[in-house]
């Protein structure tokens, strides 16, 4: 007997326009659907609006028109809720703090003024934070100052505070990059095995084509205002308008 | 017309614009040669300097070991760096919020422009200024003056430290918002340590300006080192007053190298 598989849509963009003014948009009519527990990955030229796509689902950008639904909730203006992980290119990492604190920022949506205020994150939260800081091999980096840790560290620790916060979707600016080879795959294993674990999601910009279609469910190239399904082949298969 | 022409009429009409002006003052070359003397007449009475200033002072008897600290420049300048430190202090902790409310990254809305409003209310005056207002409201004495530099430091710092704010790296800021952090957090986790390195500077910055303030204000009746500057200066004793300048001068020099000393230090750190 077969088994019926039933998808879920944890991201939709509805005809979305985004730019600073309707006039010029950089990115015109998208529509894009994500599957729980699918990879994507976003190729394309510099400045063709990759990254102003991933800051638009992120709500830093706001959109012209269009919609953005996030989990079956559609809004224009939308609030974060924590369900999102984000990490932009330049990792957006608090350079006075140290690793640790870096990394619990990722489930500050979940504790309440007390929490952080007065009795500061729980020891399970720490707990769990020194574990994954472990298996990205900056255990020892853990106090820290991020100020004084390389670039490929730095990314690290952004990865880390994404897979604490276990967010069901993740944006990713180019999170490979800068890496070397060892530990872009260690890096990119971490994350891409806590997306299928986990049925999570996630959208990660490449500017390595190789490496975005051998890791992605689905590859789309940002070109000229669109987006553009691309097949494994790298052939234009389907214009996502 | 040509370029040189241009820059010889600009010349032209400001040279124009001084005399006019010079002349609407009545500014008298006279009285320039006049106050030369006077200034010589009054060094040569402030000087030698009279350092009775550091004795006990005849009334109240002092009951303390070290006399010194019985002194007019003890009790002065004491009382000047206390108010300084009160002022710096009171008046950082209430234009943190403002600053916040008026930093344009943080999203504020509308209270943005009061926040602002606020804060430049109080610059337009001067400290001195705060100074009468408070002497004339609670009456003479270091409370006044006290309270005068808390709303000025307000102020000032306010407009330093919402530019400091707008200065931080944006990618922190965005970052902790798409992941759900609430603004008070973000304040708090992500603004105040990305620009505390500023906010450390500005707070000994301001501390030494009120202190060299405390003087100032002092001369309208509201306490600290400026009301003895005030007294001698009203009773000609010009050496007592050389000597009260001289401690200032000291005083805010020694500030001046434990700030800098300190800043150092800490961004010494921050570039490693």
């Amino acid at each position: 007997m077969s088994e019926t598989v039933f998808k879920e849509t944890v991201l939709e963009l509805k005809n979305l326009n985004v730019g600073y003014s309707s006039k010029e948009p950089i990115l015109k009519n998208i529509n894009l659907e994500v599957e729980k527990g699918e990879i994507i990955a976003l190729v394309g030229p510099s400045g063709a609006g990759k990254t102003t796509l991933i800051k638009t689902i992120a709500s830093i950008i706001p959109q012209t028109s269009g919609e953005i639904c996030i989990l079956g909730e559609c809004c224009v203006d939308c609030l974060p809720s924590g369900n999102v992980g984000y990490i932009p290119q330049r990792l957006g990492l608090v350079n006075n703090k140290t690793v640790i604190e870096n990394i619990i920022f990722g489930k500050f949506h979940e504790m309440n003024f007390l929490d952080v205020f007065l009795s500061g994150p729980n020891k399970e939260i720490i707990k769990e934070a020194m574990k994954i800081l472990e298996s990205l091999e900056m255990k020892e980096k853990a106090n820290e100052q991020v100020k004084f840790l390389s670039g490929g560290e730095r990314k690290r620790v952004a990865v880390a505070r994404t897979l604490l916060q276990k967010p069901k979707i993740i944006l990713a600016d180019e999170f490979l990059g800068e890496l070397d080879d060892e530990t872009s795959i260690s890096v990119g294993f971490k994350m891409f095995n806590y997306v299928k674990k986990n049925k999570s999601s996630i959208i990660f910009v490449d500017h390595n084509p190789a490496r975005a279609m051998g890791v992605s469910d689905k590859v789309f190239k940002v070109c000229e205002s669109k987006v553009i399904k691309l097949d494994k082949q790298e052939k234009n298969v389907e214009v996502a308008i | 017309m040509t370029e040189k022409n241009k820059t010889q009429l600009s010349l032209l009409i400001t040279i124009f614009i001084l005399f006019v002006f010079s002349n609407n003052l009545n500014l008298d070359t006279g009285s320039i040669i006049e106050g030369g003397r006077n200034s010589k007449d009054f060094i040569q009475e402030a000087l030698p300097l009279d350092m009775s200033i550091f004795d006990a002072q005849p009334y109240p008897v002092c009951e303390k070991k070290i006399t010194f600290f019985c002194s007019v420049a003890w009790l002065g300048l004491s009382e000047t760096f206390q108010m300084a430190y009160i002022a710096t202090i009171l008046g950082f902790l209430l234009a943190v919020p403002l600053s916040v409310v008026a930093s344009s990254n943080l999203n504020f809305g509308k209270i943005k422009f009061i926040s602002r409003a606020i804060l430049s209310f109080i610059r337009v005056l001067p400290s001195l200024v705060w100074a009468i207002f408070f002497v004339v409201a609670v009456g003479l004495g270091p409370l006044a003056g006290v309270l005068a530099m808390t709303i000025y430091t307000v102020g000032f710092l306010g407009k330093l430290q919402y530019e400091a704010f707008e200065g931080i790296s944006n990618h922190p800021i965005e970052s902790a918002r798409a992941i759900g952090m609430k603004k008070w957090q973000i304040v708090h986790h992500v603004v105040f340590p990305e620009s505390a390195n500023n906010l450390m500077s500005q707070l000994l910055f301001m501390l030494e300006y009120n202190m060299r303030h405390g003087a100032i204000i002092g001369l309208v009746g509201a306490g600290g080192i400026g009301y003895y500057l005030n007294l001698y200066l009203k009773l000609g004793i010009y050496d007592r007053v050389m000597s009260i300048l001289m401690i200032m001068f000291v005083s805010v020099m020694l500030i001046d190298s434990i700030s800098n000393a300190l800043r150092k230090k800490y961004f010494n750190e921050t570039k490693q």
